[in-house]
């Protein structure tokens, strides 16, 4: 390789809680961003995480970063589709890669090895397959159209079109990805991170270089290992493997921003054949980054919904004396540009008017009154015990820092998370609640059985 | 992490546990040798599982819940065919908190809330029934284990949870399930194993030993090729599944099983039904084979969800794969890809606390001992080609039961 290895540019350490020792950060000068994070234990954890996602996409190219994230499987001059995955998995490894609106990340998750042949070996495979793909014709397989009956060979584009399939019977996924459509009209997080049939049919090798060519960037991309790891020998490993073989800058990313949404919004599908009614309800929630409001919407949806003392179990579930629904929950999806925050049920189809009104009426509890003392108490409590959670498997502790980094764009927010959640008053989580569970300002999607 | 320590409290419950230093949260886990293979009516093990978490004599369902999320203590109830098992799962601080709790509700559950959690539980079956993928399932597992207590699936417990009384519940619990001769713990987190000794005897160690013969289980039998099917509307995907009965846990063949499983489809993205199904001829995204060790018994199953009109492709590829593990030896290459695989896997399953304590009380109360942990890598390493021709023979031959869930134009009159 003709490409010198990359210089370290900056050193960073910060402190998580639960780990022992503080995770690394170092820049590199091309702009590649490695993570080192020390676990002890015998199995490591690489990945690389890319912040691009449905976000960089358009209607032209939609599904274009996950159908890429497939085909970065298929092979690079150096080693042929399959063997990255028959090579690692022999050794013992879990891999696979995931896409979202913000990000795509790449790992694996295997035993060192004796002398650590494996660790080696895998960021030597996985650095290949992030700079080197071949997104080979054969393997994406030949343009077709997808209402037509006849088709030719089926590769990935159909493995995908499957995938779609498969996510069109999930009634949870359904019911979301309805809901995503109602928040969003104009910013791009309003598209399926999955895309459509028609797209991954028909959508060209060379868009699809073309996007990974402007995306798939060294500033763009953060590569963390976790695991028990000697660091010196981790950052020659990497300034050796991830050398990129051109100068690649990202492209610009322009995009409208989604106007403030000043109305309730509803909409209701049906399907034959359910048993029970499907509701996930939405709110626009802070930006991840602003953390303290972060925070409170998290205590939020831990008192709301989270566990089986949270008042929408007690009260909607344990408590009603016929029954209406069969779960409910809450959750905040943290998005880069602002989070949803999730209220959701699943309930019986005759009760649907009641089981609406009656979630409505925890939300507006929520903005109008203080959360109380032994409920701040307890979601500080579990949420703390969530950061102990984080880092009991190299997989979760990776995970964690490469989403901090992409959605967050700002590890610290991880390390400083803990100090401002001791901070929080009820008062704060009532401002916080009063801004963004506004029941003006809900976005309802129900499923019913037809 | 293999060595563990082996303790008895005085009533011979089982204590096992492993000190893992600077681990910030304990797992505990309570095994009862009960489960399904003693219900009587489909349901009843986890309905009691259900109600252990629904008031004790001094506490209601609400105190408990409170109780355990104000301490971020995890506790729940798994109920499978061999056992109930409580999990059990804190922040080291909140040991004595988590063990009175766990104390209270295996002793001094009321199981009144019965009618209440009998509609809960009723409510969540049906959701999960929507779910085409555990239609397909649900209704192999029924037809597989017809007239058996592991074919207590979904729709069984449906049918069958009406019926369950309070006196049903109560006496599978006390004198099926709550038997010390029948009970583990297993413990693992940065613990002193004397003040846990102590602790489980002072609260555990006076459960009345009963004099109670194990019940008669059957072994579960296939005589016939079977074919059964849900057409459903809407249903984008078809779901097929073909399951076999397979070897017991303590089954000598379970080795060899194991690794063909990893082989055919257990395993991420080189299997050989991945590979073929999907990367080759297009025809998934999800396709996996299963291997699920029972006590009694073992269920292997081919999963695939495709396009309607691939049904007839998906099962000639199924068989085509499962000829070639009859008739073809695995290289060697590919055998020591899959044994190195699965060891490696094993680590990533054994990562956590919580993951290990499972895995040192599942294994004992199956029958074969903690040891079984370690002692599989060894048997692992020791399977051959030939065992792996000589199991899918074996149990490839066997009869077979097919389930297919799609919409009514594409079920087939025949498989």
């Amino acid at each position: 390789m003709n490409v010198p290895p990359p210089e370290i540019k900056t050193r960073d350490n910060i402190k998580f809680p639960y780990v022992d020792r503080p995770v690394e950060i170092y820049k590199l000068d091309n702009g590649h961003t490695l993570i080192i994070a020390h676990k002890p234990g015998k199995l490591v954890n690489i990945s690389t995480w890319v912040k691009t996602g449905s976000i960089n996409e358009d209607d032209s190219i939609t599904g274009i970063s996950h159908f890429l994230e497939h085909l970065m499987f298929k092979g690079t001059p150096d080693h042929p589709a399959g063997e990255f995955d028959r090579t690692l998995e022999s050794k013992g490894a879990v891999v696979n890669a995931a896409t979202w609106k913000d990000y795509t990340f790449y790992y694996v998750t295997l035993p060192k090895g004796e002398n650590n042949e494996n660790l080696k070996q895998a960021v030597e495979l996985h650095a290949d397959m992030m700079l080197n793909p071949l997104l080979p014709d054969d393997e994406i397989g030949p343009v077709f159209d997808p209402e037509s009956s006849e088709v030719g060979e089926k590769r990935e584009r159909f493995v995908v079109i499957e995938e779609i399939r498969m996510r069109d019977d999930n009634n949870w996924t359904k019911t979301f990805d309805e809901l995503n459509s109602l928040m969003y009209r104009v910013h791009p997080y309003k598209r399926d991170v999955i895309g459509t049939a028609e797209v991954i049919a028909t959508v060209s090798r060379e868009t699809i270089m073309n996007y990974y060519k402007s995306w798939y960037t060294p500033e763009n991309m953060f590569t963390i290992i976790a695991g028990e790891v000697d660091s010196e020998e981790v950052i020659g490993l990497i300034r050796k493997n991830f050398r990129f073989p051109d100068e690649r800058k990202s492209a610009e990313l322009h995009y409208e921003q989604e106007p403030e949404q000043t109305e309730p919004r509803y909409i209701e599908n049906t399907r034959k054949e359910l048993n029970t009614g499907f509701i996930m309800s939405g709110f626009h929630g802070p930006k991840p980054k602003g953390l303290k409001e972060n925070i409170c919407l998290d205590i939020v949806s831990t008192v709301l919904g989270e566990g089986k003392s949270s008042r929408m179990y007690q009260n909607l579930i344990e408590k009603q004396k016929e029954p209406v629904f069969n779960v409910t929950g809450t959750a905040q999806y943290e998005f880069r540009e602002g989070n949803i925050f999730l209220v959701q049920a699943n309930f019986i189809p005759e009760k649907k008017e009641k089981a609406l009104e009656l979630l409505k009426a925890e939300i507006r509890k929520i903005t109008e009154e203080p959360v109380q003392e032994h409920e701040l108490k307890k979601a500080k409590k579990r949420l703390k015990a969530g950061f102990a959670n984080d880092s009991e498997t190299v997989s979760d502790l990776g995970e964690v820092i490469g989403h901090f980094m992409t959605v967050y764009e700002d590890i610290t927010c991880y390390s400083n998370y803990l100090d401002v959640l001791n901070s929080i008053t009820a008062d704060d989580i009532l401002q916080a609640a009063k801004k963004y569970l506004d029941l003006n300002k809900i976005s309802i999607s129900v499923l019913m059985p037809a | 992490m293999n060595s563990f320590n082996k303790d008895q409290l005085s009533n011979n419950i089982k204590v096992l546990t492993r000190k893992n230093p600077n681990t910030p949260r304990t797992a505990i886990n309570m095994f009862m040798g009960s489960g399904a293979k003693y219900e009587s009516l489909a349901g009843i093990a986890n309905l009691t599982g259900r109600l252990l978490l629904q008031g004790t004599n001094s506490r209601t369902a609400e105190d408990i819940a409170n109780e355990l999320d104000s301490n971020a203590i995890e506790l729940s109830f798994e109920s499978k065919q061999d056992y109930i098992r409580a999990r059990l799962q804190f922040l080291n601080e909140d040991f004595e908190t988590a063990i009175d709790l766990l104390e209270d509700v295996i002793k001094n559950s009321t199981f009144e809330n019965i009618e209440k959690e009998r509609k809960k539980f009723l409510g969540e079956l049906k959701l999960e029934l929507d779910s085409p993928k555990t239609q397909a399932f649900d209704n192999l597992v029924k037809t597989m284990f017809k007239d058996h207590p592991y074919g207590h699936s979904h729709t069984k417990i449906i049918e069958e949870l009406p019926d369950i009384r309070i006196e049903d519940i109560k006496d599978y619990y006390f004198k099926k399930s709550l038997i010390p001769d029948r009970m583990i713990f297993s413990i693992v987190g940065d613990i002193d194993r004397k003040k846990i000794l102590k602790a489980l005897e002072s609260r555990f160690g006076s459960l009345n030993q009963q004099d109670i013969a194990d019940i008669e289980v059957p072994v579960p039998q296939l005589t016939e090729n079977k074919f059964v099917n849900i057409k459903r509307k809407d249903a984008a995907q078809a779901q097929i599944v073909q399951g076999w009965l397979a070897p017991p846990i303590f089954g000598e063949d379970f080795p060899a099983l194991t690794v063909l499983n990893v082989i055919l489809g257990s395993s991420g993205l080189s299997s050989r039904l991945f590979t073929e199904l999907r990367d080759k001829q297009g025809l998934a995204y999800h396709v996996r084979s299963s291997l699920e060790a029972l006590k009694h018994l073992g269920l292997y199953t081919v999963y695939i969800g495709t396009a309607p009109n691939n049904i007839k492709t998906c099962l000639e590829g199924f068989d085509v794969e499962i000829n070639k593990l009859k008739n073809e030896l695995v290289s060697e290459e590919e055998l020591e890809g899959a044994r190195t695989n699965y060891l490696g896997k094993r680590a990533f399953w054994h990562e956590t606390n919580s993951q290990q304590a499972y895995y040192l009380g599942y294994y004992d109360i199956m029958g074969i001992g903690a040891e079984f942990d370690s002692v599989i890598e060894e048997k692992i390493k020791n399977v051959t080609s030939e065992d792996i021709k000589r199991v899918a023979n074996r149990y490839f031959s066997q009869k077979s039961v097919i389930s297919i869930l799609a919409q009514a134009e594409f079920v087939p009159e025949t498989v």
